[in-house]
């Protein structure tokens, strides 16, 4: 993401050093004619507003948060460490596909680095000879939200890693599990040093992992050393798409915030995904996890498309919600939304532009949930094209980390 | 009858109940005074039992072959109890799951509507409930490892299958009428044309002259009805044998399903066994460390090798086994004691136990190969009810 960094200064930048020393005042920042963000400062801190209401400003990403429960060793800057034993097991445990039923299933089977640590399919895969309803999310900055999965239905990465081993994504059973990596002798070490024993395999490893998750962060992205200065960091056309972000083009609505997410949860009207109507396989991974859910009978027998927050409230206002997306990274994990049914940044763009989608749920329960945040943006292409550019602005530097070779178990048992 | 059972004590009231009502009582435990065994029970041939419906029976061996019924859609119930193999597995022990071996010889599941216990250990209930083994079957991670409830969604994408559990059960396909298919299917797996059970129905030319000499040294001399007796040729109860252990109990993935199944059963010292600790899993009493259930002897020719483990490859083996006392072993019944048998009263043994296998059933694994198997269908999507 080098070529952004020799460009103009933002307006974006102009405006916020210009109104910092005010306590409460609000800019409509002059830019050439077009319709513009509206900046309010309150209380020292930045918001945009739209349709009379305050959203934050976007921020620069700091450390994640660490669990006290799960401490892990932080460089002076509070940064998880690499060379903490935790982090180390946790690494070789991501990649170990003894934690699934079969043992050919590792977390990286589905959140590969080539890939933005997730997968390039619409819907992802599952264990071998069944398939999976959503789109693979990016472990990517995972570390930052305290609502996991599309439906936001776990509050942490240690709650969230025993549900992708044992559910849909693994089906591991925790005993088996267990029992495997107690039979590999360098896996003892290594929760001996960083758990103390190997007596909780298992729940340990979701720790270890999780602390591995810790150390998988993007921050160094255009828009984040623009966001903590660096003005040379978002070319024009990137600040001019900033501007459209924070203003005309309303994302700021919901993607605000150090993490680009409200982590609220809305009905945008996305699309169907047809590979539910074309591929039995999808029809039966689509009704399992619908099944599961233990919705009553009238509503399992209608779903159709993903009712996302439903699945854990039960309430039938939240029909159709997702967790509003993060956004860092962004340009490695197409095809995008919670089925995938967008496959690149045009798409989402377009789609946000036509006001968002025809509401699924009305379609199929008579009712709709749908946002009214979304409206029609009418942007013209240019203004398309530099939103644009501002999203790809969000990513920075791929990650690869080195494949680490795995310990394996002995082909005999010996015995004290 | 004065009959005291090892097995019984892990049940509370109820089935202390259950066993008052079927008119037994206890006894005191039999270690405290010189062994007092019990009389066995008199061998009786297979009753006449109700079968299921056509349909359900049709729908329910369908179902045992079924791969798409474990986890991964690679294992069936046949896979592990294979027709041609006394509906067994012909190694030593079992394989598992894939990814998983399992550490136990896979039994038949041969008139398993009669038996009183499951599993080599009998930790689990028979009597005429089977959709609870079943259950356990699909579900068990070193068996098939099957979401229940993802299952019956994989089944109503097959036509064929909705078209069949509506006739048998006027339902649609479920996890709870899936296990009671497959139990219902288990009931027609009954030993047919025994000449056994025909001698004992009056056929006095049902058994060969050797398998009555062999007949009088099971009663008599080799003392075997004393636990293998009843119309299963088995007590219901565990003992103590001597059974080697397997070498191959070591083998990693072996160890693994041991060490995961045992630590989910609770037993005590589950990660340092160095043998299968049979019914001790189940009461843990050290004095059962070892133990396991009594098989039943009904079709025993055809579901080599032997014992919990697959240690003995033969009839004769095991003949040979019983002759020379069993090997030592803490607490090993008295009665697995030095027989003296001669080698002709050991083959008139065996010719006996073969006389305990009836006609094949004439279900053919090849009948259901995958090829042979109804086919995921596309349903209409958008519009129809699920
Ligand atoms: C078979 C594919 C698969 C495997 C294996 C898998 N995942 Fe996932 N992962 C997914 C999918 C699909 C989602 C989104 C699921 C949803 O929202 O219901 C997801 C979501 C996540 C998320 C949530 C990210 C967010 O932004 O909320 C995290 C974290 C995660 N996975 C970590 C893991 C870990 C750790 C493992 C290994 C223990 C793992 N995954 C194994 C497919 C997989
Ligand atoms: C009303 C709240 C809201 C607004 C406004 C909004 N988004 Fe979103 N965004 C979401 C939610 C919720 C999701 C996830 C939806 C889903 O998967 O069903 C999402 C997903 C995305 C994704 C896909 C991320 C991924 O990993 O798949 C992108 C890209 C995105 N939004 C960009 C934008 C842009 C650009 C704008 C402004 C034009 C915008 N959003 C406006 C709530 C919003
Ligand atoms: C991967 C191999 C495997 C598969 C698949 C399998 N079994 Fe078994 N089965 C075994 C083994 C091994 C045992 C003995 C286990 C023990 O004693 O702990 C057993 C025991 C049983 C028993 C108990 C018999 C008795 O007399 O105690 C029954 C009944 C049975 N299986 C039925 C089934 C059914 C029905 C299915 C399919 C739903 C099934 N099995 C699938 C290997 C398998
Ligand atoms: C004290 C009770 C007892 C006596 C007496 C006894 N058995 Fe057994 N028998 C068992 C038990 C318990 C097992 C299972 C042992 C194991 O798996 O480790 C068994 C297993 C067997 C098996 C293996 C069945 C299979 O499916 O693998 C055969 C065959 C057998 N016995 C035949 C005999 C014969 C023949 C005699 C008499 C010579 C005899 N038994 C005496 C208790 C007894």
């Amino acid at each position: 993401m080098q070529q952004y960094k020799d460009r103009e200064p933002g307006l974006f930048s102009q405006v916020q050093r210009a109104t910092a020393a005010l306590g409460l005042s609000l800019f409509v920042a002059a830019s050439a004619g077009a319709q513009t963000a509206v900046e309010v400062i309150k209380d020292g801190k930045t918001f945009f507003e739209i349709d009379g209401e305050l959203f934050p400003a976007l921020e620069a990403l700091g450390p994640p948060p660490i669990p006290r429960d799960n401490p892990q060793t932080v460089d002076a800057d509070g940064w998880p460490v690499k060379d903490d034993p935790k982090v180390k097991l946790g690494k070789l445990l991501f990649f170990e596909p003894a934690l699934s039923g079969d043992g050919s299933v590792s977390c990286q089977t589905c959140h590969v680095q080539g890939a933005g640590w997730a997968l390039n399919s619409a819907i992802s895969r599952s264990y071998p000879g069944q398939s999976h309803w959503r789109n693979s999310q990016s472990v990517i900055n995972a570390a930052y939200m305290s609502k996991l999965f599309w439906d936001g239905h776990k509050e942490s990465l240690e709650t969230q890693a025993p549900s992708a081993a044992k559910g849909l994504a693994g089906n591991g059973k925790t005993p088996m599990m267990s029992a495997r990596l107690q039979m590999i002798p360098e896996y003892v070490a290594m929760y001996k040093e960083a758990f103390g024993s190997i007596r909780n395999p298992t729940k340990d490893a979701w720790r270890a992992i999780s602390a591995f998750e810790r150390t998988l962060t993007s921050v160094d992205s255009p828009v984040d050393q623009y966001l903590r200065g660096d003005e040379d960091a978002l070319d024009e056309e990137q600040i001019r798409g900033l501007d459209l972000f924070n203003g005309k083009a309303r994302c700021i609505m919901c993607h605000n915030g150090p993490l680009a997410s409200d982590e609220k949860f809305y009905n945008l009207g996305v699309p169907r995904q047809p590979l539910f109507s074309d591929i039995p396989k999808n029809q039966i991974g689509f009704r399992s996890q619908t099944y599961s859910a233990g919705v009553p009978e009238e509503v399992f027998r209608s779903i159709k498309s993903d009712l996302g927050l439903y699945f854990k409230s039960h309430n039938k206002e939240d029909m159709g919600k997702f967790r509003t997306q993060p956004l860092r990274f962004i340009e490695y994990t197409p095809p995008y939304y919670h089925n995938g049914v967008l496959d690149d940044l045009e798409e989402v763009v377009d789609f946000y532009d036509q006001g968002g989608g025809d509401d699924y749920v009305l379609e199929d329960f008579g009712f709709s949930t749908k946002t009214r945040k979304l409206k029609k943006l009418n942007l013209t292409d240019d203004e398309k094209e530099d939103l644009i550019y501002f999203l790809e602005g969000f990513s920075g530097e791929e990650i690869f980390i080195s494949i680490p070779e795995l310990p394996k178990a002995p082909a005999r048992i010996s015995l004290r | 009858m004065m009959r005291e059972k090892n097995i019984s004590a892990r049940f509370s009231l109820v089935a202390g109940i259950r066993q008052l009502c079927a008119g037994v009582a206890f006894a005191l435990p039999v270690l405290l005074v010189a062994p007092a065994f019990a009389e066995p029970a008199p061998l009786a041939p297979l009753p006449d039992a109700e079968m299921p419906s056509a349909a359900k029976v049709k729908l329910g061996q369908l179902l045992f072959f079924e791969k798409r019924l474990s986890g991964d859609a690679d294992r069936s119930c046949a896979d592990c109890h294979i027709p041609e193999q006394g509906w067994a597995f012909p190694e030593q022990m079992s394989i598992g799951y894939p990814g998983t071996l399992h550490y136990r010889n896979a039994k038949t599941v041969m008139n398993v509507r009669f038996a009183e216990y499951f599993y080599w250990d009998g930790r689990l209930d028979g009597g005429n409930d089977l959709s609870t083994q079943a259950r356990d079957s699909m579900t068990d991670a070193h068996f098939m490892s099957a979401d229940g409830r993802i299952m019956g969604q994989r089944l109503k994408q097959i036509p064929e299958y909705v078209d069949l559990f509506k006739k048998a059960y006027n339902g649609e396909p479920y996890f709870g009428l899936i296990i009671k298919a497959l139990g219902d299917f288990e009931k027609t797996l009954v030993s047919k044309n025994v000449p056994f059970d025909n001698f004992l129905k009056g056929d006095s030319g049902a058994l060969s002259q050797q398998a009555k000499a062999g007949l009088n040294l099971f009663k008599g001399k080799a003392g075997c009805i004393q636990c293998h007796n009843g119309m299963m040729l088995s007590d219901g109860d565990v003992h103590v044998t001597g059974v080697p252990v397997n070498p191959d109990l070591f083998v990693t993935e072996r160890y693994t399903t041991l060490r995961s199944q045992q630590m989910f059963l609770g037993t005590p010292n589950y990660w340092n066994l160095k043998q299968d600790p049979g019914f001790f899993a189940v009461e843990k009493d050290r004095k059962y460390f070892g133990a396991f259930l009594t098989p039943s002897l009904r079709e025993v020719a055809t579901t080599a090798p032997y014992m919990h483990n697959g240690m003995l490859p033969t009839l004769e083996s095991v003949v040979d086994f019983y002759n020379k006392g069993g090997e030592t072993a803490n607490n090993k019944d008295p009665r697995i004691k030095p027989l003296g048998l001669s080698k002709n009263e050991k083959a008139a043994l065996v010719a006996f136990l073969k006389s305990l296998s009836g006609d094949d059933l004439g279900i053919k694994s090849a009948n259901f190969a995958e090829e042979n198997m109804p086919k995921y269908k596309l349903k209409q999507w958008i519009g129809e009810k699920n």
